[in-house]
């Protein structure tokens, strides 16, 4: 029950910012705000393939994941962001720590493939240590140059992908269909961050 | 069993003729026709394939693996006329269109060889269904691909979200299919709902186009 509510808030809020960025992209018409809406959008068509599998059936998806495959999509989207925000000088510029995200990605690839499919973490943990790459330059970069609003988009994904690191773990340390498991809370986490990520993007892109 | 390569042979074999006496700008249309049959029948294998890898019955082979597999294969020959010809924006539009249509029509025909053709109500409920949900996915991907790929920055991942897109469509008919009632009927009749809003909005854009020529 816990899992359907979770999922249901998170396909209502996914929905929400998707509908907000769309009117956003029409309105400003900027190319950020196309990415969010696309990031919004395969997010939301992943949570409603889930839930709705999970109140037919009445479990989970066991072979291809369908919804993985549109949170893939939606992840992708998160990397353009944060690859296509970047200017010029952001680009060039280089720092030793941003190194740390592609680590931490390889060492929870390796913990991770003791219980899923090799080839799909292996997708999931590049993405994520790219992204977190891109993040923590652009953190580095948005603070250097006192850019404050341009560092809060960086540590909104940032964000993000700490809280689906989080998830997955608790995920492999599954305890019950109940709010006392971390997953939950981690998930319900996820939703926010989601919607943090849309305030910081209006803050940094909007003006 | 249903010896879908035989039927595929069946109603290859006067398109194949047909090709040969189309003049050049008229025979791509039936290459298309000829992909859109091809791939479903490499999907059906596909499928075939997995399910028997993963020991999944019909209801999870059905929800879970045919429509990633399927949409796949439908998109792939339209890729690879869109990398190697790159055709106009219209052209590639009704290319997929025809690969979604004769996708569709070869399924219908595998599927008739093998429930039958006696009850034509629900002949018709299928027909337009399946017909719809094939079509609006395959709208769905080539109209977006004809936005995506005129921006670099979106080719790779626009071309991965729209597929993402046209799968959990797919997956979400089949899964309304494989339950049963009032579930069942709504899932026959999203598609033909998707498809007729689709039209409808596809009109209102193209309307002030024409009244501007």
């Amino acid at each position: 029950m816990v899992e359907i509510i979770d999922n249901a808030v998170q396909l209502a809020v996914t929905l929400a910012c998707t509908g907000v960025c769309g009117c956003f992209t029409l309105k400003r018409r900027k190319q950020a705000y196309t990415i969010l809406t696309c990031y919004y959008g395969a997010l939301a068509m992943g949570n409603l393939y889930w839930l709705v599998y999970d109140l037919i059936t009445s479990y989970t998806p066991k072979i291809f994941y369908v919804s993985d495959l549109c949170w893939m999509a939606s992840y992708l989207f998160l990397l353009m962001l944060v690859a296509s925000t970047a200017g010029p000088e952001e680009r060039a510029f280089r720092h030793p720590a941003a190194w740390i995200s592609p680590v931490i990605s390889t060492a929870l690839t390796a913990f991770y493939c003791q219980w899923g499919d090799w080839v799909e973490n292996i997708i999931w943990c590049g993405l994520m240590g790219v992204s977190g790459w891109f993040s923590i330059r652009g953190c580095i970069w948005a603070s250097r140059s006192k850019d404050i609003r341009r560092r809060h988009i960086h540590l909104a994904v940032l964000l993000l992908i700490a809280m689906e690191y989080c998830l997955w773990t608790a995920s492999c340390f599954w305890v019950s269909d109940t709010l006392a498991n971390p997953y939950f809370w981690f998930d319900f986490g996820l939703s926010g961050s989601a919607v943090l990520l849309l305030i910081a993007a209006e803050r940094a892109v909007g003006k | 069993m249903t010896y879908i390569d035989h039927i595929f042979a069946c109603m290859a074999a006067p398109m194949l003729i047909g090709m040969l006496f189309a003049e050049g700008r008229r025979r791509p249309i039936f290459i298309f026709i000829l992909s859109g049959m091809t791939a479903c029948l490499l999907s059906a294998y596909i499928n075939s394939f997995f399910a028997g890898l993963y020991g999944a019955d019909v209801a999870t082979a059905t929800a879970e693996i045919t429509p990633v597999v399927e949409e796949i294969m439908k998109l792939l020959p339209l890729l690879f006329y869109l990398l190697v010809f790159e055709p106009e924006r219209e052209q590639a539009q009704i290319a997929m269109l025809v690969i979604a249509v004769s996708f569709s029509t070869f399924e219908n025909v595998c599927w008739l060889v093998e429930n039958g053709a006696g009850q034509l109500n629900f002949l018709l409920l299928r027909g337009f269904s399946t017909g719809a949900m094939h079509i609006v996915c395959g709208v769905l991907v080539s109209a977006g691909l004809a936005y995506a790929w005129r921006t670099t920055w979106l080719k790779v991942a626009g071309t991965a979200g729209l597929l993402c897109s046209a799968v959990t469509l797919h997956a979400m008919y089949n899964l309304l299919l494989s339950a049963g009632g009032t579930v069942r009927i709504i899932g026959y009749v999203l598609p033909i709902a998707a498809a007729l809003l689709g039209y409808s909005l596809l009109k209102l854009l193209h309307l002030p186009e024409k009244s501007a020529q």
